[in-house]
């Protein structure tokens, strides 16, 4: 015999007729807004990291002292070459090098008059790397001096550096939602205060508080989208007028297009999990503080 | 139908609104409650009604206990009765028709149903012509008639209804009676209660009355069986 019936929950209780109505999805909007910048820079910062993890961890660059011979440098090659788990190594030209250390040195330096050390560009087998250790010794008796720098330590900052970036950006993405619980929350009891001689009809007249709080929840549930929807369609257009995620975290922008753009299906999945987040929110703290309400009632 | 035992009320420290007040209602009947304002009809009418709790004594509705009872069980019993309150309780927002089919949507009731119900009754209070209109529109007059529509539109077991002539000329308190009776005669356990002792002794009704917050029938040829 009892029953919700979607078709008479707008009829029954004369709602959205007051301030919070108007106010709430605006104030959902603007903290889904920053929750998707949030989370679509954290994914940014995630995929950034694994793309320069991948990209350091197929490449070496082996330091020769600028004043190693060419025979030695011929040979260190070979031992490159021939080593299990190089691909390939390349040594580069000074002009190469020139290039790498312009944006430090600027332009009119003249580095032919300095001692800068020769680079050889290694590149390796990500699936059988090679034994760094046996190789360091091996390259040491060709040319004491020589460095192999396999990337760690800037791995190492990059990671920490992201590490502290995703902190940042989760803890915006919490308070966010945390507020679009605590609007929803506020509206719904300045809702109840407006409403509440309608609401205490329908509970005498023997409605359970379930429906009531249901037919409530439902309407938040309303403007919680429509406020979600709001905010994820101007990190949308922030998006698009940044241009590139990327720039955000200045990371390359290989990495950062490769990681979310206009094209890539996270970028929209976000999007679409902070609109319904927020709907889901704004409809349980609506749902819970209606029901805590009417069970204070006899 | 209805039982009382032993029931009083008080707020906190305040003096005792109803003192010790047994009461019985049989299924079928139709009852008038006296007493002058502030005698404690509207508190009685509200513990039968689970709007109050009583501070002590049992109430049993319906052939069972009501302490104890949790809020889905408590909304189920509240269905089983139509209520007249004192100030009516009308959204102003809705329309009469919204406003009477209340009951019924809130026990799902099909939407053919409640427009059939709800004409009907609107016909008997002889408001059909104001369906549409927003109650906070009407007269005083036809908001009681609304409120008494509203009560019997989904032909409780028992009606309680609290002052329901007080806003109406004589002439519509004979006419809401007579709609009192009628639905008495489909089964609907009616109670009535009145400051208005003269209005009541006009009918041939069992009569109650309270005072001081206490009970007594005072019917013609009063049946103490009814009150403990």
């Amino acid at each position: 015999m009892i029953g919700f019936s979607f078709a008479w929950a707008p009829r029954n209780l004369p709602l959205g007729r007051d301030a919070a109505w108007h106010f709430l999805p605006w104030v959902v909007a603007l903290m889904a807004y920053l929750a998707a910048l949030g989370a679509i820079g954290l994914i940014v910062a995630q995929a950034t990291v694994r793309a320069t993890d991948a990209s350091f961890a197929e490449t070496m660059t082996l330091q020769v002292p600028a004043d190693t011979s060419n025979a030695r440098l011929e040979t260190v090659l070979a031992v490159l070459r021939q080593t299990k788990g190089i691909a390939d190594a390349h040594l580069l030209a000074p002009a190469e090098t020139a290039r790498l250390l312009e944006p430090w040195l600027g332009p009119k330096v003249p580095l032919e008059q300095l001692p800068i050390p020769r680079l050889i560009d290694v590149r390796i087998d990500p699936a059988a790397p090679p034994d760094l250790a046996a190789l360091r010794h091996q390259l040491a008796s060709v040319v004491p001096d020589a460095r192999l720098d396999d990337h760690r330590a800037s791995l190492g900052r990059a990671r920490s550096a992201a590490g502290r970036i995703e902190i940042v950006l989760s803890a915006v993405i919490v308070v966010a939602l945390v507020l679009i619980a605590m609007s929803a929350v506020y509206a719904v009891r300045t809702g109840l205060s407006i409403q509440r001689a309608s609401i205490e009809v329908v509970h005498l007249l023997g409605a359970p508080d379930i429906d009531v709080a249901r037919q409530i929840a439902m309407r938040y549930l309303q403007l919680g989208l429509s406020g979600g929807a709001i905010g994820a369609a101007a990190a949308t257009l922030t998006v698009v007028a940044v241009g590139n995620p990327g720039a955000f975290l200045l990371v390359p922008t290989n990495a950062a297009s490769a990681a979310t753009g206009l094209a890539d299906w996270r970028f929209w999945a976000v999007l679409t999990g902070v609109a319904l987040t927020a709907g889901l929110i704004a409809m349980a703290s609506a749902a819970v503080t209606v029901l805590r309400w009417l069970a204070r009632m006899p | 139908m209805v039982s009382l035992k032993h029931v009083g009320k008080q707020y906190d420290t305040g003096a005792p609104i109803l003192s010790d007040v047994s009461l019985t209602l049989e299924a079928g009947g139709f009852y008038f409650l006296t007493g002058a304002s502030g005698a404690g009809k509207t508190t009685l009418l509200r513990i039968i009604h689970l709007g109050e709790l009583p501070s002590r004594g049992r109430l049993l509705l319906f052939g069972g206990a009501t302490a104890g009872l949790d809020a889905p069980a408590r909304a189920g019993l509240r269905r089983r009765i139509g209520v007249v309150f004192q100030d009516l309780r009308l959204i102003d927002e809705l329309s009469a028709a919204d406003n009477v089919a209340l009951p019924l949507r809130i026990a799902g009731a099909p939407e053919r149903r409640i427009r059939d119900n709800v004409a009907e009754l609107l016909a008997w209070v002889g408001l059909a012509n104001r369906s549409e209109a927003p109650v906070g529109t009407l007269s005083g007059g036809q908001r009681q008639r609304i409120a008494i529509a509203r009560a019997i539109v989904h032909r409780p077991e028992l009606l309680i209804a609290d002052e329901p002539t007080g806003n109406v000329d004589d002439d519509v308190a004979l006419l809401l009676v007579r709609v009192f009776e009628r639905i008495n005669r489909l089964g609907t356990t009616v109670l009535i209660a009145t400051h208005d002792i003269a209005f009541a002794h006009q009918f041939e009704h069992r009569r109650f009355h309270l005072e001081r917050g206490t009970l007594s029938d005072v019917s013609a040829g009063s049946d103490a069986a009814a009150i403990e």
